[in-house]
């Protein structure tokens, strides 16, 4: 927990706190040197001080992020976004942590907020820890892709065998089939449809094996089934 | 000599079926279920023209067409696979194969193979091949 120093006698000047709830002295130059955005807040969503990280989340000097409610800066919105971690703290009286996808800065955020309480114990702001999560999500959503694909394709590595080798007895029969049975009997035309058949289904089981990329499409009724089309490129 | 091929597959119905064709096809035909009973067949009569499975019980196809090729330099011996990235091009020329097929193969892609595995031989021994069953021109 975080006290406010009782730097002044009666009100801060600089954020016209009263005695005991001023901010600004809660402020230590080593923050600036921090590589998480760091930032105090107020009841009222203001930001109060930020560090130079912070500043740069923004593409703003610190000074520049001063008195503006953290939602409009940030979220460019007009109220206290769904999941505020700084909302949830001033009800529940407790150091909040929460996760956000922060569509307009494009990335993904890991917020800690810890109370700052006055000498009486009443919360008159926080401090908000940023951990920008971005590349490790990334780099696990990839991990996670390479993991697909080498399980589809050990897959179709098995599947492929299982199938080549009757449809290899099906198409050779087929064949023989055609050749044996005069071309005005209809049974000719079967035996060369199948023949046809068994080839399209090895050309699928071929496509299969040589997926580049794993995705998915739509099949029926809200399934979906490996797409072995357009993975291929 | 007879137009003999050797067909070595641990699948029986892939035997069964590649048997009737070549024999469809004027063909003598003998067919091994593994590698040790191919090598048994080979030690009995001298078959040229061969057709291997890779992926087979006990000894693969790769190390059959090894051991063939050692004993039996004149002849011609197919790969037939239905692992695709298992048994790759390369490791299958460097074991001896002649040619490499990936099931399931059209039967005229065989047939063309076999044919012209035997005027291969012809040309390397000066010996004509006749497709009918006539005394034996090879000698062991």
């Amino acid at each position: 927990m975080t006290t406010a120093a009782n730097a002044e006698p009666t009100t801060c000047p600089a954020c016209n706190a009263e005695n005991g709830d001023c901010l600004c002295n809660a402020w230590s130059e080593h923050f600036d040197e921090m590589i998480e955005p760091i930032s105090i807040h107020d009841r009222d969503f203001r930001i109060v001080r930020a560090n130079q990280a912070f500043g740069d989340l923004l593409g703003k000097k610190p000074e520049e992020v001063v008195g503006s409610p953290c939602y409009k800066l940030i979220h460019k919105i007009t109220a206290p976004c769904k999941n505020c971690p700084h909302q949830r703290l001033l009800a529940e009286n407790r150091a909040v942590s929460a996760e956000m996808k922060e569509e307009v800065l494009g990335c993904i955020i890991y917020v800690n907020t810890s109370p700052i309480r006055n000498a009486s114990g009443k919360v008159i702001g926080s401090v908000h820890v940023v951990h920008d999560m971005t590349d490790h999500y990334a780099a696990e959503n990839e991990r996670v892709e390479r993991e697909k694909l080498q399980t589809a394709l050990e897959m179709a590595g098995a599947v492929s065998h299982e199938l080549n080798q009757p449809l290899q007895v099906i198409s050779g029969y087929a064949e023989m089939l055609s050749k044996s049975i005069p071309e005005q009997d209809a049974n000719h035309r079967r035996a060369v449809e199948i023949k046809t058949q068994a080839m399209r289904m090895r050309d699928t089981i071929r496509k299969m094996k040589e997926i580049r990329k794993y995705q998915t499409r739509d099949y029926i009724e809200g399934e979906r089934i490996t797409d072995f089309t357009s993975g291929n490129n | 000599m007879e137009k003999r091929v050797m067909v070595v597959d641990d699948d029986e119905p892939i035997r069964n079926m590649l048997a009737d064709a070549f024999m469809d096809q004027g063909y003598a035909v003998d067919t091994a279920a593994n590698a040790e009973e191919a090598l048994a067949v080979l030690a009995g009569r001298p078959i040229c023209v061969m057709f291997f499975d890779l992926k087979m019980p006990g000894m693969t196809g790769i190390e059959l067409c090894r051991r063939v090729k050692s004993r039996y330099p004149i002849s011609c011996i197919h790969a037939l696979t239905g692992y695709i990235s298992l048994f790759g091009l390369s490791d299958c020329l460097e074991a001896g194969f002649d040619d490499y097929f990936t099931k399931p193969v059209e039967l005229p892609l065989l047939f063309e193979a076999a044919e012209h595995a035997f005027k291969k031989l012809e040309r390397w021994t000066g010996r004509q091949v006749n497709i009918q069953k006539e005394n034996p021109v090879y000698e062991s």
